[in-house]
């Protein structure tokens, strides 16, 4: 059993390390919370319900359609509603705005969907095979493997392609950058994309397995955070390992100790970590620049 | 100035006529009645059954001729599934609208919200849908249920489990709140009945990730899950018992008989079982008429929801030919009800306002629909 809840504690893992990348990045490159990040999430199992079930496509295809058009619209949000923000105190004005973000986002979900719960079409071969009496879900193995593919790209992409250099020197020293002739305005904008598009990846992932509704991505936005806060915020191997712990977490709660403390003992939890450990589980300390 | 006192007659001239508006009901006009229901929210598809149900009645009585000569009119109130918005709905039907009587809410927890407003200003209410027991509980003297209490329900499915299914490891998968809560009856009927659950977990509405509790209960080796909540966690619940390989069979609550269950749920809801007070496909002759008629104005088979609101307005409809408009006379009306003879059963209201239990069906998913369950032995 023990096992088991591990497993499937993963499974959950996954999707809120996904979640909690995307505000690793922003913050990375930005120094502010995207508070929306929830409610991307939503949209994005909303866009992939209208592809997959409106125009038929394959589960493939609707998972990178609703990347591509959460990483536009994330660009275009950036570009135009909190790049010009960033006259005086950027930070405070641009979570305000990611704020508002999420309220427009759940307001239009709720104009367009109401309160119904969608069932997503079920693209995927749901159910289990059995190892030594553990099955393993299907569907475990496909979100685990598309978010490590996912993770992969990000790294190579942050090490070894020239924009994805620009973006780490950007989050390093934003004026070194501007100096050094990087177009910090254009790697903001890539930083909100990529965030967008992977908590809309992370929406589709989970859809066949839950179903749609328009308040599903706050608590999910809630548990990203958590997640990224616990491995130290800003650290992408810190926002992979704090979603896994999260999830696992979450299950041995419920499983060990009692279903009604699952959402409890994650945040007992996360203010034990931060007491003993401020900068996160795999934070460096080191003091904020000034 | 002038300005201000143009305003000030404009502003009058506007409240005198929404009073006139109000005030001219005569006694021969239609007569109005109020209907509290949850069209939006999450309680939506229940309110929107209870709504169907109550207008299928009304258009027969209308076209009948209405009661003592008079059409009804119905004034409908979305609570939103909220008990707050619900509150305000009820003070708006009995002050503004000033109704003699109100169909309740199916919402579960809007009626103990709002039931406190129509025991002071002395209005009449009768409740179709929502079944939870504490709506019955208080001493209330102008609130009718004619749904199944859940409590009764909660025993009844105790008694077939222990009785017709003969299950032996049993355990109970309970929504975390007072509706979820009445689950803890059936484990205290079942275990009357000699058989202790295994265990109790819980879930919060609305939560997706139920892996943890079932895992669990297929560790203690569970071979029927009982489940106490709404329709959407009892869809998911279907849903992750087969990702999991969970083999026990699942059975539910009465606010899981829903269309919206089967279209969640999908295959994986196929075999599950609850229990209501009306299966649409039953053999019924009587039942058969009504579920003609109603697919013939909505397009598809009511929901027990919907059946029992329409012999809801039927019990209403004759307390209204007999109280008129007087609310007083409405609830002496609905007080003395005896063996009224419904297509969800004969329903008599006992002293504290819950029908006297008038038999259950079992109902199964098989290929899609809720039809009465059969035994596989049989």
């Amino acid at each position: 059993m023990f096992t088991q809840q591990v497993l499937s504690g993963l499974a959950s893992g996954f999707i809120y390390a996904l979640l909690a990348l995307g505000f690793a990045a922003v913050y990375k490159s930005m120094r502010l919370i995207n508070f929306a990040q929830g409610e991307l999430f939503m949209a994005g199992a909303f866009i992939g319900l209208l592809l997959a079930r409106n125009l038929k496509l394959a589960f493939v295809p609707v998972l990178l359609l609703t990347g591509l058009l959460l990483f536009l619209f994330g660009m275009l949000f950036e570009r135009f509603i909190l790049a010009p923000a960033s006259s005086r105190s950027p930070e405070v004005h641009g979570m305000i705005r990611t704020v508002g973000l999420s309220v427009v986002l759940q307001g239009v979900a709720l104009l367009a969907w109401g309160t119904d719960e969608y069932r997503f079409p079920q693209l995927l071969s749901s159910g289990s095979f059995s190892v030594h009496s553990i099955s393993i879900p299907l569907n475990l193995l496909f979100i685990g493997g598309t978010s490590l593919a996912l993770l992969a790209a990000l790294v190579i992409f942050l090490r070894y392609t020239h924009v994805g250099l620009c973006m780490r020197a950007a989050s390093q020293n934003r004026l070194g950058a501007k100096v050094v002739g990087i177009n910090v305005k254009f790697v903001r904008s890539l930083a909100f994309g990529l965030s967008a598009s992977l908590a809309g990846i992370a929406g589709v992932l989970i859809a066949p397995l839950w179903y749609v509704q328009y308040s599903m991505g706050t608590m999910m936005g809630m548990k990203g955070f958590t997640a990224a806060v616990l491995g130290s915020l800003g650290s992408f191997p810190g926002a992979v390992m704090g979603g896994l712990i999260l999830g696992v977490v979450e299950n041995l709660t419920a499983g060990y100790v009692s279903s009604v403390w699952k959402d409890a003992g994650v945040f007992a939890i996360l203010i034990g970590v931060l007491a003993l450990r401020p900068q996160g589980l795999f934070g460096r300390r080191y003091n904020e620049r000034v | 100035m002038r300005d201000n006192f143009k305003s000030i007659c404009a502003g009058i001239f506007v409240i005198l006529l929404t009073f006139g508006a109000c005030n001219n009901r005569s006694a021969n006009g239609p007569m109005q009645i109020g209907m509290l229901a949850p069209l939006t929210g999450n309680g939506a598809s229940f309110g929107q059954s209870q709504r169907d149900g109550v207008q299928l009645a009304l258009d027969e009585i209308n076209a009948k001729g209405g009661i003592n000569g008079r059409t009804v009119e119905l004034l409908v109130e979305d609570t939103k599934t909220e008990p707050p918005v619900a509150v305000t709905a009820a003070n708006k039907l009995i002050s503004q609208s000033k109704v003699p009587v109100i169909i309740g809410s199916a919402a579960s927890l809007d009626v103990p919200a709002y039931m406190d407003l129509l025991e002071k200003a002395h209005v009449p209410q009768i409740v179709p849908v929502a079944v939870l027991p504490k709506i019955t509980e208080g001493n209330a003297k102008w609130t009718f249920r004619s749904a199944m209490n859940d409590k009764i329900a909660a025993s009844k499915m105790a008694e077939f489990v222990a009785n017709e299914l003969h299950a032996k490891k049993v355990v109970l998968l309970l929504e975390d709140s007072a509706f979820g809560g009445t689950g803890l009856a059936f484990g205290d009927r079942l275990e009357q009945l000699g058989v202790k659950p295994l265990t109790v977990e819980k879930f919060k509405r609305g939560d997706l990730d139920m892996s943890a509790q079932l895992i669990k209960i297929k560790g203690v080796g569970a071979t029927h899950i009982q489940f106490w909540g709404y329709y959407a966690d009892y869809a998911q619940v279907a849903k992750q018992m087969k990702d999991l390989g969970v083999q026990a069979q699942l059975m539910g609550n009465q606010a899981p008989v829903t269309d919206k269950t089967i279209e969640l749920g999908g295959s994986a809801i196929e075999g599950a079982i609850d229990i209501c007070l009306f299966v649409p496909t039953s053999d019924d002759p009587r039942v058969k008429t009504f579920t003609d008629k109603f697919k013939a104005k909505y397009g598809h088979l009511p929901d027990t929801w919907a059946a029992q609101s329409y012999d809801g307005m039927y019990i209403l409809a004759e307390a209204l030919r007999q109280g008129g408009s007087d609310s007083q006379k409405i609830r002496d009306a609905l007080a003395a009800t005896k063996d009224f003879d419904g297509i969800t059963g004969t329903i008599t209201f006992g002293s504290n306002g819950d029908a006297e239990f008038r038999g259950t069906s079992i109902v199964m998913v098989q290929q899609g629909k809720f039809v009465p369950y059969k035994s596989k032995s049989k």
